[in-house]
This record gives structure tokens, C-alpha cells and sequence, in this order.
């Protein structure tokens, strides 16, 4: 992914996790909790939130993707190819 | 109805993973998610002469999708909400916890928030759509999207038991204390 994209996705991301859009970027106070590189992607969301809260939630987020992307791993059965091939030939008339 | 070209067949058939994915988050059973799938795909192909290529053929699977699920949902009115669940006592989750959680328990969880929440929290959050896109998916205004991704987040959060560390209080509840921290793996 282009940097300007991984940009604009972890905006995205920290969009999910600001309740509203008034977001200033203070560091989250326990940062600790955090793995490094989230560190700087925490916006503290005016008032709303505790800080502790935020870091709930990005954990949150995280599980959700990682959740996820286990069913997107998930093996594909062969029904589906199966499905477009037959929709293919009935397309070509055979 | 027209052939899609190889490339687009192509895509048509990278998407199914996601579709799959999608499918299973809305409905919670593998089985009818397969079958949403399979109606999306013949869907997709009866419609392809609208679809303009080179637009964003993901979102518009996932439109098809949910549309379908969602037409079928009104007509299964005897949907059983589970009232009574996995987890209806609070426990005191720690944050780190979560990392531990299985993915069965999780999905549980987010099977619990009202579909339109979990559909949205999902469209955003797991797959990655901006809130414009998932509006359009979902047919709706973006400010709907961003109250509904709040709310489940926020009724997720409630729904594991899970505090920040900040707001726990100082005595934790008695079926944490009963079971020692070290029973986890850390």
C-alpha cells in the first residue's frame, strides 16, 4: 500500500475510535498498554472519552480484524468456482 | 446478460473470500452465508451490464449482498434474539485479556449487536471501507453510519465485560477473583 493510502487508512482508523470529529492529537496517557506504532495513531476525542477507553477500543478494532480476517483466510469451497464456470457456459451457449 | 471479461471474472472471484466474510458477520450461520454468497454471484452476473468497470467492484458485491440479506431478513420475522446469552453476567475482562478471547467468543458478541450496527462496525472497521463507502453500501447517510459503528463499538465493549484499566474498580468481581490471572497464558 502507498504511504499517502496506509495515511488516509489509519485516519479511517482512528475516525472508528473517535466518537465525534473533534479530535485533538494528544498522546494517550497509557501509552504503555500500547504496541508502539498505535502510539501515534491515538487521537484524544474532545473530552468523551477517558484515555483508558480508547485503548479498549483499539484493542477492540484489532480483534475485529484479526476476527475477520480468519474467516477471509477461510478455504474457498470449490461451489462457488463451480457456480461462475456453469453461469460461463450457459453465457456461451454449450 | 453479458459474459464478464476474464479480468473481471477474476475479481469477481477474489472478492468471494470477503463476501464470505461479510456474509458470516450479518448472519452468524456459515451455512446461510454460503447460500447468501451464491445468490450474490448470480446476482452480480445478471447485473453486470450495470456495473462500470474500473469503479469499485467490492462495494458493489457487498451492496448486492446486503440488500439480499436484508429483504430476506424482514421476511424471517421470527428471528429469536438470544435475550439470555454467553454473556449476560458482567466479568471483568482487562483489556489484555481480549488478545486471548477467541474468535468464536468474539463473533458471539458481535452477533448480539443489532444487525445494522454490526453491519456497519464490520463495513468499517474489519473491512476497511471508508464511512462514504459503507454508506452507499448500506444505503444510508454517513452520520447514520459513524452513530452506528459508535454504538457498537460501545455495546461491544459492554457486551465482553471490558473496562479500561482506569475504570475498573478496586474490587474486581468474584468470579475474576476466584480464577488467579496467571490461569491465562499471558
Amino acid at each position: 500500500m502507498a504511504s499517502e493510502e496506509k495515511v488516509a487508512k489509519g485516519q479511517e482508523e482512528i475516525a472508528l475510535f473517535a466518537p465525534n470529529d473533534l479530535a485533538s492529537t494528544d498522546q494517550v496517557k497509557n501509552s504503555a498498554q500500547l504496541p508502539a506504532d498505535e502510539k501515534n495513531e491515538v487521537l484524544n476525542a474532545a473530552g468523551e472519552e477517558s484515555t483508558g477507553d480508547q485503548g479498549v477500543y483499539i484493542n477492540l478494532g484489532r480483534k475485529l480484524k484479526e476476527s475477520y480476517e480468519d474467516l477471509v483466510r477461510q478455504p474457498v469451497p470449490d461451489k462457488f468456482r463451480q457456480l461462475l464456470d456453469e453461469l460461463e457456459r450457459r453465457e456461451n451457449g454449450q | 446478460m453479458t459474459a464478464p471479461s476474464p479480468k473481471l471474472r477474476t475479481e469477481l472471484t477474489k472478492a468471494i473470500p470477503n463476501l464470505r466474510a461479510f456474509a458470516i458477520s450479518l448472519c452468524g450461520d456459515p451455512t446461510r452465508a454460503d447460500d447468501l454468497v451464491q445468490e450474490t454471484l448470480l446476482k452480480a452476473w445478471g447485473h453486470l451490464a450495470s456495473f462500470q468497470e474500473g469503479t469499485n467492484l467490492k462495494a458493489w458485491l457487498f451492496t448486492i449482498l446486503r440488500n439480499q440479506f436484508f429483504s430476506e431478513h424482514r421476511k424471517r420475522r421470527h428471528e429469536v434474539e438470544d435475550a439470555d446469552g454467553h454473556f449476560s453476567g458482567r466479568v471483568m475482562v482487562r483489556p489484555e485479556q481480549l488478545g486471548h478471547m477467541d474468535f468464536e467468543d468474539f463473533r458471539a458478541a458481535l452477533q448480539k449487536l443489532p444487525t445494522d450496527q454490526r453491519e456497519a462496525l464490520v463495513l468499517v472497521g474489519a473491512e476497511g471501507f471508508s464511512y462514504e463507502e459503507a454508506a452507499n453500501i448500506s444505503g444510508c447517510a454517513v452520520g447514520t453510519i459513524k452513530s452506528r459503528v459508535n454504538r457498537a463499538r460501545c455495546q461491544l465493549k459492554d457486551l465482553l465485560g471490558l473496562e479500561a484499566l482506569d475504570n475498573i474498580a478496586l474490587e474486581p468481581a468474584p468470579e475474576i477473583a476466584a480464577t488467579s490471572s496467571t490461569a491465562r497464558p499471558e
